[in-house]
């Protein structure tokens, strides 16, 4: 541990070629800003390094996340890196290695950055500005793949050098290796079992890797949510995907966020988070009951609204209303005039894009309606169907249509991208507004 | 309605025909073809509903009939009318209809509205369709079809969840179609299908703009090398030119400041030579030649007299002792002194020595064996000293304290031992018992005492309550009559209410209504509002009296409860505290007990709490003992370190410390004294010693001294040796005087001459020349160097200033030397016709650079790719969504698909499942069930092998026998609604073999049985014969009256 004091941004996974995924409902100047919200959280980031005033930056796993990746992206990120270079600041790159192959050597050598390989370290030197006789801080990074060899522990840290080991997943990380082989086709994996395989990594890195600082990347979310541990004065750190790219991904709490790294001599280390991604998704999941009317509905997706607190570089929200429950409302919410008039009502501090998803709770259903037949009828065959192979269910489908093959190759690919689930909750919503509602059916 | 008499007077074949029925209620008709069957069906219609009036062939009829006339009697609910109807041949008849009674027929005013009530409302279609059927409707499933038949059979109002099924299949084919239409390539699914492949081709584009990009990048790379490799070139080729230019503009001044440089490397360096010199230089020469001579004069003058004054000199060894001997002469009264003060000081000496050796032996008797050099070795400086006192003193108080502590355990000690002997006793007192558990015991018991006491006085409460209660019930039974003059009120009240009711009535009946009506209710008011007021009182007396009787048993139940806790809280144990008069004493000695046991306890805690500090000072003791000898060690050690022998008294290390300081000091003065002495001895002995050694050197000329104490003789004659000494010393004085004079002369002249000639030779040494001659040529060539420096650097301006004009190039002496202007001419001509060469290409190559560079920032700032990539996955979500839906709705519809087949077989219209009974029992239980599907109009059968057949598969006697089941069926419904005709059948039976007409006509007979009337037309004796078999009275139609006029026959 150095004896003067550091600073550095800490970012993971820039993905500035990856689209938004799982929006359905935009108009076309929100999809310019999608389009290039990657670009301007470049500028975020940027503006955050200054402010900062951070001698070095370091950037890691995947960078575009597409192949090819686009020259737009390229471009920005070159500009970014020589804009950078202008303020004084290093830029330390920990690419996905397939990216590492899929750009010349030309581009990477064109870059004003440090781009660091498998098992060889790169350093920077640097002035402190601390007045302690330390003038000098040497920090050492190396990128180390989950699991290869040479992981030999090397001298321990001297007092003026910072050690800094960027830690690589393998894919799939080898930790969880046995844990898929453990489970058979099909069968859910619990977090809590991905938790432990992942402490289980850290565990038996922990005894080859002597470093200040590890940064985790590839870890996925689920590193995220109980991988800031603070262990034999080592820290491990999983920054947050830099640009949410998913609402599943959007869930983890540091997604969106650069970290900041402060090392205080004495004190250890500290991690700041700062939003930087210029819109944030936001999965919301609401439960309407069957006594609930429009207005309930409208002023608890208010509140929801209400309770988000916008960073300042934020210009937009894409909010996923997942609404479930039981009741003719979630039926009425199928009728997409009636979702317009509602999100003409709903006012954000910021521009808001809705993203609707109705989930009909068929066991709250069932119970409601009970004594009508017709809907108990609907409800438990619906039922039977829940245990049912999404990929069966699309297969016995299809093979009972008469359609070109072409389009039952595409169907089922479709298909097959789906889940049980959606399946039945639109089933449910398409019957059950005849079968379940107590008004002769909603009008949609 | 039943029809009990056909009446017809004129229609079609038939002239005054009669057909009466005897009641029963199934009548077989019989008549051959031709014989009119058909046409007493229509007749029996038409009298109903009205004649037909259309489709008439014939111009008056079909058999040329005028009039058509005739009637039905009927019975309908218990009255019989006659329904006739008149009309000419092509109307539809005026109706009337007579109510036959006994007293005589009456005719009706609205014999429209009586007939609507008799025929329930129903249509002759309806009438046709289900009520009067032939063959031809039997066969045809058109006439199911009709409005409200159809309503009946195929449940067109559909029930609630009819209509959810048929919404929600409806409803579903709707949106499929709009997600996905195969058959025409049309839907959402398709739209976002197509969009998909579009985005795809869009990225698959772009992606190879990506490709070119990279090639169009190595390009410019490319150029860009080239580019920079002319740029160098035709740098190199400017500056080259550049060069050669300067060269050529550059030589000629060159060259000039190159000749007057090598001139003046020639010439000698320029230094400065003094104004006048050559002057000064010729006065100097002759200035020395005459100081020469006078120098030589004055000193062979000098060397003269030094001669002559040389002749006298003094004894060398006094001369050269004389100022030693003179000091010591001056010293002569020391010198006696000395010798006296030596002896005192050697008397002192013995002193001391004396005093030592007292204080050595008296160290020794505490210290025995201690040396003189022991004592010396000791170190005796003063932060010893205050060391020692230091670890004395912490020595000591570590000693005190452990004494004190000692004390205080011990007594600590003994008081535990006190306590203990007590404790023991009192654990003795409680028989084994630990004392906690007796406090437990003894609060416990106390805590018993106490509920006890509050449950006595529980009791005692509730005992009082009881009574109270008692005493109130036995009040309100004594309230619960009213009182006496109470129920003589409501009586009278009541009675005169009776009276009133029996006068009112009398007055109804004798005067008038209204009166008697008023005092009637008035009376019933009355006799009422008195009851209503005895029974409400008595009802609230009642209550009250129920609610005391509940709160006493309550009560009683609750005082046995309290008894038999008070009995369950009784503890033999009590006697330990003795007899007590009361409670309160009990629980007196109870507390004091407990007390007691508390007192005990605290005193088993401080016994416990004294072992556990006796445990702790024990440590702390020895804590104590290993801090004592700790500091024990480290006195020992510093006394040791001292010198000092070890000892643990430190009052004996004292005294022996202060002997040891006493002898040490008496070895110092001793010493001291020693010392001084011997300086005083060496001084004598040293003024001694120069005495002899100058008398020594003295002896050539006198006697040498053998004993050191007659010195003083020698003093004398060295005083007259000195006088002598002194006389000769002030003549020489004065000769030295003279000669001095003479000297300073001398060394005047010579020093005159050598200025003269050493500045002669400075002049000389700073041109650098050795002569006079080197000196005047030195001059001339001083004067042209400086004509020629003067030059260059006019030159040499001229030169820096063209270089100045290419600061870039250097010269080159080497270059300059070999310098042609002829060759540089020619090779100028080369590099610019090159250069000229270079700058196209140059220009050339710049252009194409700079289109590739546009078009590669147009590719950098490009977006689209990530526009596209945006676009695809919102398609992909939607189209996610759509397939959802899509996936969703071939769910949705196969479970509405099965709810609506379980609904079509479960949830049927009543007449179809009516129908299904009587299907099955007339194909004797082949077929079991017939049904719609729901919002269809057509039949469905499912025989008993569960086989589904529509109505158009199966055979014509099957579909007949469905057909006729549905109309008994429909039969049936109407009749459930109290619509009442008869069924008439014409001849529907001819297509049944044997087996199934004998069901179908044991079906209708058991349905006749229950009152339906159904009149079977038929032209097959055999079916009359079958019936005539079963007790059926068959009609035999007459031959028909009528005349062939119109020359058509149709009926039959």
């Amino acid at each position: 541990m150095p004896q003067s004091p550091l600073r550095f941004l800490h970012a993971d996974q820039l993905n500035l070629d990856v689209p938004l995924e799982g929006i359905s409902a935009i108009s076309s100047s929100s999809l310019q800003e999608l389009s290039t919200a990657p670009l301007n959280l470049l500028d975020n980031l940027l503006e955050y390094a200054m402010e900062e005033s951070v001698p070095f930056v370091l950037l890691t796993g995947t960078l575009f996340g597409a192949d090819p990746p686009s020259l737009a992206a390229q471009s920005a990120l070159r500009q970014f890196a020589a804009e950078l270079y202008e303020l004084g600041v290093e830029l330390v790159l920990a690419p996905h290695p397939l990216e590492r192959q899929l750009l010349s050597r030309q581009y990477w050598d064109e870059l004003e950055a440090i781009l660091l390989e498998p098992n060889l370290s790169a350093s920077i030197e640097l002035e402190s500005s601390s007045s302690h006789a330390h003038a000098h801080l040497h920090v050492e990074i190396q990128l180390r793949k989950e699991g290869s060899n040479g992981y030999a522990a090397s001298d321990p840290s001297r007092e003026n050098e910072f050690r800094i080991v960027v830690l690589e997943a393998d894919e799939p990380f080898s930790g969880l290796q046995s844990l898929l082989q453990a489970h058979t086709a099909g069968s859910e994996i619990s977090e809590a079992a991905c938790g432990h395989a992942l402490e289980q990594v850290i565990e038996s890195t922990h005894r080859t890797i002597d470093a200040d600082y590890v940064a985790l990347t590839g870890y996925g979310y689920r590193a995220q949510k109980k991988r800031d541990s603070h262990q034999h004065s080592r820290f491990y750190h999983a920054a947050g995907c830099l640009m949410p790219r998913t609402f599943e991904e959007a869930q983890v709490e540091k997604v969106g966020q650069a970290t900041l790294v402060r090392v205080e001599p004495g004190q250890g280390i500290h991690l700041t988070s700062r939003r930087v991604a210029p819109l944030r998704l936001v999965p919301v999941s609401i439960q309407v009951h069957p006594a609930d009317s429009k207005r309930d509905l409208e002023r608890r997706l208010q509140e929801e609204i209400d309770a988000l607190e916008p960073a300042a570089v934020e210009k937009l929200f894409i909010i996923e209303w997942n609404i479930n429950g039981a009741g003719d409302l979630l039926f009425e919410l199928a009728d997409t005039e009636l979702r317009r008039d509602l999100e003409k009502k709903l006012k954000g501090s910021r521009p808001l894009i809705h993203q609707w998803k109705l989930w009909p709770d068929r066991n709250a259903l069932e119970h409601a309606y009970s004594q009508e037949p017709l809907a108990s009828q609907f409800l438990e065959q619906l039922q039977q169907y829940a245990e049912t192979n999404p990929g069966n269910l699309v297969s016995d489908f299809l093979s009972r249509l008469e359609i070109d093959s072409q389009w039952q190759h595409r169907l089922r690919q479709l298909g097959t991208e789906l889940s049980t689930e959606s399946i039945l909750a639109a089933a449910c919503q398409q019957g059950g507004a005849y079968f379940v509602s107590t008004e002769e059916g909603v009008e949609r | 309605m039943k029809i009990r008499q056909i009446e017809v007077d004129r229609f079609g074949p038939w002239r005054n025909l009669r057909l009466p029925f005897e009641g029963h209620p199934f009548e077989m008709i019989y008549g051959p073809n031709e014989a009119g069957k058909s046409s007493l069906m229509r007749f029996i219609r038409g009298v109903l509903y009205g004649y037909d009036s259309h489709a008439l062939e014939g111009p008056r009829g079909d058999f040329g009939e005028d009039v058509r006339r005739g009637a039905l009697l009927v019975e309908h609910r218990g009255v019989e009318y006659r329904i006739s109807r008149e009309g000419e041949w092509n109307e539809r008849g005026t109706l009337h209809v007579d109510r036959l009674s006994s007293s005589g027929e009456r005719r009706e005013e609205q014999p429209d509205a009586i007939l609507r009530s008799i025929t329930g409302g129903t249509d002759e279609l309806l009438f046709q369709n289900a009520f009067a059927v032939g063959l031809d409707e039997v066969q045809h499933l058109a006439s199911l079809h009709e409005e409200e038949v159809g309503q009946h059979i195929y449940g067109l109002t559909l029930g609630p969840a009819g209509r959810q099924i048929l919404k929600a299949n409806t409803e579903a084919e709707r949106h499929q179609q709009q997600l996905f239409q195969p058959a025409v390539k049309q839907g959402e699914l398709f739209s976002l299908m197509a969009e998909e492949d579009r985005l795809q081709k869009e990225i698959v584009q772009a992606t190879t703009n990506s490709g070119v990009y990279l090639e169009k990048k190595k390009q410019l790379s490319n150029l860009q090398d080239e580019i920079e490799a002319l740029r160098k070139r035709q740098q190199y080729l400017q500056q080259e030119q550049r060069g050669c230019r300067f060269m050529e503009l550059i030589y000629k001044p060159w060259r000039q400041v190159y000749d007057y440089e090598q001139e003046l490397k020639r010439l000698p360096v320029r230094r400065n030579l003094p104004v006048g010199g050559l002057e000064k230089l010729r006065r100097l020469e002759s200035d020395i030649n005459q100081a020469r001579h006078s120098y030589r004069d004055r000193r062979g003058y000098y060397r003269n007299s030094l001669k002559q004054s040389s002749g006298m000199k003094p004894d060398s060894n006094v001369r050269r002792q004389a100022n030693l001997m003179q000091t010591l002469l001056d010293q002569r009264g020391w010198y006696q002194d000395e010798r006296g003060e030596i002896d005192r000081a050697e008397e002192k000496l013995r002193s001391a020595r004396h005093d030592l050796n007292h204080q050595l032996n008296q160290l020794q008797a505490l210290w025995p064996g201690v040396s003189l050099e022991r004592c010396r070795q000791i170190r005796m400086t003063s932060g010893s000293n205050r060391e020692l006192l230091a670890a004395a003193r912490k020595y000591q108080r570590e000693l005190a304290k452990r004494s004190r502590f000692r004390k205080r355990y011990d007594n600590l000690v003994r008081r535990n031992q006190t306590r203990t002997a007590e404790l023991t006793q009192v654990r003795l007192d409680l028989n084994g018992l630990s004392i906690t558990e007796a406090l437990s015991r003894a609060r416990q018991q106390l805590s018993n005492i106490k509920r006890r006491l509050e449950l006595q006085l529980q009791i005692k409460a509730f005992q009082e309550r009881m009574e109270r209660s008692q005493a109130q019930l036995a009040r309100q039974e004594e309230r619960i009559g009213l009182p006496t003059l109470a129920y003589l009120a409501i009586t009278i009240f009541v009675l005169g209410g009776l009276l009133a009711v029996g006068f009112g009535l009398w007055m109804a009946r004798q005067q008038s209504w209204l009166p008697g009506a008023i005092y009637f209710f008035l009376g019933l008011t009355s006799a009422g509002i008195g009851w209503s007021i005895k029974s409400h009182f008595r009802n609230v007396v009642s209550e009250t009296v129920r609610e005391t009787q509940d709160d006493l048993f309550e009560t009683r139940a609750k005082l046995n409860q309290l008894q038999r806790e008070v009995d369950r809280l009784y503890d033999p144990r009590l006697s330990d505290l003795g007899d007590a008069p009361d409670t309160e004493s009990l629980i007196d000695r109870a507390y004091q007990k407990v007390r007691e046991l508390e007192g005990h306890q605290e005193l088993e805690q401080r016994v416990q709490a004294e072992r556990e500090r006796l445990s702790r000072w024990r440590n702390r003791s020895q804590d104590l003992q290993r801090k004592v000898s700790e500091i024990r060690q480290q006195w020992c050690q510093l006394l040791q370190r001292i010198g000092l022998p070890e000892s643990v008294k430190t009052e004996e290390t004292f005294a022996l410390w202060e002997h040891v300081q006493s002898t040490v000091a008496a070895d110092a003065q001793l010493r001291q004294l020693e010392e001084a002495l011997g300086n005083r001895r060496h001084a004598l002995d040293h003024f001694e010693s120069q005495v002899l050694r100058v008398n020594d050197d003295l002896a050539t000329d006198g006697e040498t001294i053998q004993n050191r104490s007659s010195l003083h003789s020698v003093f004398p004659q060295w005083e007259d040796l000195l006088g002598q000494y002194g006389e000769w010393r002030s003549v020489r004085r004065k000769n030295r005087t003279a000669t001095r004079d003479t000297r300073r002369e001398v060394r005047r002249l010579q020093k005159e001459y050598e200025s003269l000639r050493s500045e002669r030779s400075e002049l000389l040494k700073k041109a650098g020349v050795h002569s006079f001659e080197e000196y005047a040529e030195l001059e001339e060539k001083l004067k042209r160097r400086q004509e020629l420096e003067e030059l260059l650097a006019l030159a040499q301006a001229d030169l820096d200033r063209l270089a100045r004009t290419e600061p870039e190039l250097a010269i080159v002496e080497e270059d300059l030397e070999q310098f042609d202007p002829a060759a540089n001419q020619s090779r100028l001509y080369d590099l610019s016709s090159e250069e000229k060469n270079i700058a196209a290409k140059l220009a050339r190559s710049l252009e194409e650079s700079g289109a590739l560079k546009q078009q590669l920032s147009h590719w950098e700032s490009d977006q689209s790719l990530m526009r596209f990539r945006q676009e695809l996955a919102i398609v992909r979500a939607k189209l996610h969504e759509a397939t959802s839906r899509w996936f969703g709705l071939q769910v949705s519809q196969e479970i509405s698909g099965h709810i609506q087949s379980r609904y079509e077989r479960t949830q049927q219209p009543e007449v179809l499942a009516t129908a299904s009974r009587y299907f099955t029992d007339l194909t004797e239980g082949k077929y079991q069930n017939v049904w719609t599907p729901l919002g269809k109009r057509h039949l469905c059968l499912e025989d008993n092998q569960q086989r589904l057949f529509r109505v158009e598969q199966v055979s014509r006697g099957t579909r007949e026998l469905l057909f006729l089941s549905i109309r008994m069926a429909l039969v049936q419904q109407f009749a459930s609604k109290e619509v009442e005709l008869p069924f008439i059948l014409d001849d529907v039976m001819v297509n049944f073999d044997q087996g199934r007409t004998e069901t179908t006509l044991n079906t209708l007979l058991k349905w006749a049985e229950t009152g339906q009337q159904i009149l079977c037309f038929t032209c097959h004796l055999h079916l009359a014969k079958m019936l005539e078999d079963r007790g059926v009275k068959t009609f035999h139609l007459p031959k028909h009256q009528a005349t062939a006029e119109a020359g058509n026959r149709w009926a039959g």
